[in-house]
């Protein structure tokens, strides 16, 4: 029997926001499946923990395949998962180039491209992937985490028309940055420099970005798709 | 009747039950499955009414059978006679496709 909860799958929910996420929305009567490449350290009633690399088509495949026979359904889609490097491109080995675009790119295209096939059964799903202020920002070193989240950019605009027939919405969030592993190595003076071209002058919160991904999954919001949504006015 | 000829049969029912879910024109009795033409100027549907009819028989394969088959794949792309040109190409193809992952399974 399929389960009368909604189900939301999250990656990258081992830690940070896709955690956060994962906790909230689980509480929030949300039948939450999360992955990510290493298990989880925590657990919670509601929520089922995936080992997979969004960037390997076979394992994102296998997922959904579970998801599929255990849920028959899948309601909505949080493309957290992603990875960042800062460095001067005249650094910057291809091999890491390779990384960062196979899971901030393909693996959101992956789990985009599974979680339709699934939600277009019902006629009806959300998908909100994960870009950065850093896209419209263009700040030096950032050239290729920048590049990859500007492809989900655009990949959500094209994408959105490509299944907004079947029903399904997909938008993309653009958090400023938040107190995360993802930023922790990146130089305060950096962060601090970033946080001065917002309109307003602080980093981010999880809350933040609950509300506004509250807002892309809400059943009202069914006309709302291919939009990116900057947090702190850029 | 061989283990193919039975599993051919399991897949033609699926095909056709996944024709009639997305509501897509055919004749009954289906005698020529190669007469259901899924490309080109006399297919039953347009392109997106093709993806949403692979991506559901998709799934009912993989659910009938319990394996993670890709009808749509480079492979598929590659071919030099296109496996979505008509009903029985299709049918065809996932037949291959399922044989091989049965083999790899044993």
């Amino acid at each position: 029997m399929p389960p009368e909860k909604p189900v939301m799958l999250i990656t990258g929910s081992r830690k940070g926001i896709g955690k956060y996420l994962a906790q909230t929305y689980a509480s929030r009567a949300y039948r939450v499946i999360g992955c990510s490449r290493k298990p989880a350290d925590w657990e919670q009633e509601g929520y089922e923990h995936y080992i997979v690399d969004v960037g390997d088509e076979k394992q994102v495949i296998g997922m959904f395949h579970h998801i599929r026979k255990t849920y028959q359904r899948l309601d909505v889609t949080l493309n957290n998962a992603g990875i960042a490097s800062l460095n001067h491109t005249l650094l910057t080995p291809g091999s890491m180039v390779e990384n960062i675009l196979k899971t901030n790119f393909l693996g959101t295209f992956l789990t985009c491209r599974e979680s339709a096939k699934l939600m277009m059964q019902h006629k009806s799903g959300r998908i909100v992937n994960f870009s950065t202020v850093a896209v419209p920002m263009d700040l030096e070193g950032d050239a290729i985490y920048a590049a990859s989240k500007s492809a989900v950019e655009k990949f959500t605009r094209i994408l959105a028309r490509e299944i907004g027939p079947l029903g399904i919405t997909v938008n993309t969030i653009g958090p400023a940055p938040i107190q995360t592993d993802l930023i922790r190595a990146v130089p305060e003076e950096k962060i601090n420099r970033l946080v001065q071209n917002l309109a307003i002058k602080r980093l981010g919160t999880f809350e933040d970005v609950l509300h506004v991904i509250d807002f892309f999954i809400h059943p009202d919001s069914h006309y709302i798709t291919g939009q990116i949504l900057y947090l702190g006015g850029i | 009747m061989t283990v193919d000829d039975t599993l051919r049969i399991q897949m033609s029912e699926l095909a056709l039950q996944c024709l009639h879910d997305e509501e897509l024109p055919y004749e009954t009795p289906l005698e020529d499955l190669s007469a259901v033409k899924l490309l080109g100027s006399h297919a039953i549907c347009d392109s997106l009414g093709l993806v949403s009819y692979v991506v559901a028989l998709e799934g009912q394969i993989n659910d009938r059978f319990d394996t993670q088959i890709a009808l749509m794949s480079e492979r598929a792309m590659s071919l030099e006679r296109s496996p979505f040109r008509n009903l029985e190409a299709l049918i065809d193809y996932a037949m291959v496709l399922l044989g091989e992952q049965i083999e790899d399974s044993q």
